[in-house]
């Protein structure tokens, strides 16, 4: 479905990402892992057109999708829920869901979707007439989630749900992307908490310094000697 | 205080709120929507004025035809300048276009104001009255149908564009915008057709203010910098962008400034104006309205 093929950006003169190289298949809970800094976030940037690709393919459901701006790669099918959300922070709370439907503007569809997205996040029901900067951070994140899937995606990029959430949350919000998961979404989660990560995805790339270091299923990475020693802290030496 | 002056300073203060409301809230949208300090404001006025007057004197048209077609060619206006100078500013630079923009406003103002005067000449081009007559509401108290139409069509305009704002798709993309504009791109919303349509939708108030009220203030080439200065005064008062504050922000200046006139005093409203914005803005300096302040250090 989304495939990548040695892809080089950055910033300026700053390069970021070096020769990544990445696969998703439909229905497929993909995890991208790595320390800070690595370039997870900008991974996600340039595949939905915020950073320019300097090198390499990005071909999504047949399409290259490398360079195009922002809203036609949300309208091709990709939902991003970024680090800081981007809500719309003045405006209610079914807005903001409302407003995520506006790729495909179509009333019955918008009705459907919303029903959708309120069976899945109840919460959001209950504060449907909020303004959405006065929600708390988990509700703030179940919201982005929310307004990310109005648009009916094809794909789902999920940048860091944890950060700044309480530990409760945080498995409130991993729960959610679970069931996600077992309605049929394809995802892309980014995520430095590698331990609950590789709990719920099937597979998972792991990040470093800009260049994909690993790969394979979530069960074999949790055996990984590298993985265990950098991101599970169960290091031989320290032990 | 007798029955009669206050009504009179009512009518006073709710007309001139009215338009200063118009006005302001076609700032405070742009202001919101693109960031841009718009110092050509007055002259999108202007321009409908003399709309206004074409239609109406020149082409003979019915008062609310003329309206339309000011706002129509104030419209245009507005979409052409947003494509012929900011887009390509904007494609250029970034970051930094929006102190080019702001300084081109300032540039495109002068150039109006001259056009007008090699246009209209150096003429009042005003109309005595769109509809004669007045109303009498009691032997003291009475209003002109042509100050009432005036307030009408401001009333209508700002609750025609609030409505547009909360209920259509443009409209709410046009906040989303104001709000988040990575988040509205994110979510499949085009910016250049949102910032086309804000400036077209900006110019249009100005315009349908310009022509509206005609019958009182006849159109002439420097006939914007009172009602630009005057809405900067109510945005700033009720936070920048913030398009809710400048509706109720004209209103509190317009009355603000009737009151003035009457207890102290022809030429002493601006003073007590310009006082009261200084002791909002040391107590409050995001404005009555205004949630968030960017210190200048923080920047």
């Amino acid at each position: 479905m989304l495939e990548i093929r040695d892809l080089n950006s950055g910033y300026g003169h700053l390069q970021v990402l070096w020769d990544v190289s990445l696969e998703i298949s439909e229905g497929e809970f993909v995890a991208l892992l790595g320390p800070n800094g690595a370039g997870k976030t900008t991974l996600l940037r340039t595949i939905t057109g915020i950073v320019q690709p300097w090198a390499g393919e990005i071909e999504f459901i047949g399409r290259r999708i490398g360079g195009l701006p922002t809203p036609q790669i949300t309208k091709a099918g990709i939902s991003f829920i970024t680090e800081d959300l981007n809500l719309f922070g003045g405006m209610s709370v079914r807005e903001n869901l409302v407003l995520g439907a506006y790729a495909g503007w179509d009333r019955k569809r918008v009705r459907k979707s919303l029903d959708y997205v309120l069976d899945l996040f109840p919460v959001l029901g209950e504060r449907k007439n909020q303004l959405a900067g006065t929600l708390s951070g988990g509700e703030r994140k179940m919201l982005a989630v929310g307004r990310g899937l109005m648009s009916d995606p094809r794909l789902l990029l999920v940048d860091e749900p944890s950060l700044g959430l309480a530990p409760m949350l945080v498995l409130a919000v991993f729960q959610a992307l679970r069931e996600l998961k077992g309605k049929g979404v394809t995802i892309l989660l980014v995520e430095q908490n590698v331990n609950m990560s590789l709990q719920i995805a099937g597979r998972a790339y792991i990040l470093e310094q800009g260049r994909v270091v690993l790969e394979g299923e979530s069960a074999d990475l949790l055996e990984n000697e590298h993985v265990k020693e950098a991101y599970l802290g169960l290091g031989v030496e320290e032990a | 205080m007798q029955v009669a002056s206050v009504w009179n300073l009512f009518v006073t203060g709710i007309l001139r709120g009215g338009l200063y409301a118009l006005m302001a809230v076609g700032l405070a949208l742009i202001l919101g929507v693109i960031n841009v300090n718009s110092f050509m404001h007055g002259e999108l006025y202007m321009i409908g004025a003399y709309m206004g007057w074409l239609a109406h004197v020149v082409m003979g048209f019915d008062p609310i035809i003329s309206f339309v077609f000011a706002a129509l060619v104030s419209f245009i206006v507005g979409v052409v300048m947003e494509k012929v100078f900011f887009y390509p500013l904007r494609r250029r630079s970034k970051e930094e276009w929006l102190f080019d923009a702001y300084l081109v406003t300032v540039g495109l103002s002068f150039i109006l104001q001259n056009l007008a005067l090699a246009v209209f000449q150096p003429v009042f081009r005003g109309v005595p009255a769109y509809w004669e007559g007045s109303i009498r509401l009691s032997p003291t108290m009475s209003i002109s149908i042509d100050r009432m139409a005036s307030f009408l069509i401001a009333v209508i305009a700002i609750g025609a564009f609030w409505l547009f704002l909360r209920r259509t798709r443009m409209g709410m993309a046009i906040r989303a915008v104001a709000e988040d504009a990575r988040g509205a791109m994110l979510i499949g919303i085009e910016l250049d057709g949102v910032y086309a349509l804000s400036f077209g939708l900006s110019s249009m108030l100005a315009g349908v203010a310009g022509a509206g009220l005609l019958s009182l203030i006849p159109a002439s080439p420097s006939m914007g910098s009172v009602p630009l200065a005057k809405s900067w005064y109510v945005v700033i008062l009720a936070g920048l962008g913030n398009v809710q504050g400048a509706i109720i922000g004209g209103f509190v200046v317009g009355m603000l400034e009737a009151v003035a006139y009457y207890v102290l005093g022809a030429g002493w409203q601006d003073v007590v104006s310009v006082f009261i914005l200084i002791l909002i803005l040391l107590v409050k300096p995001s404005g009555l309205f205004g949630t968030e302040v960017k210190g200048v250090l923080e920047r």
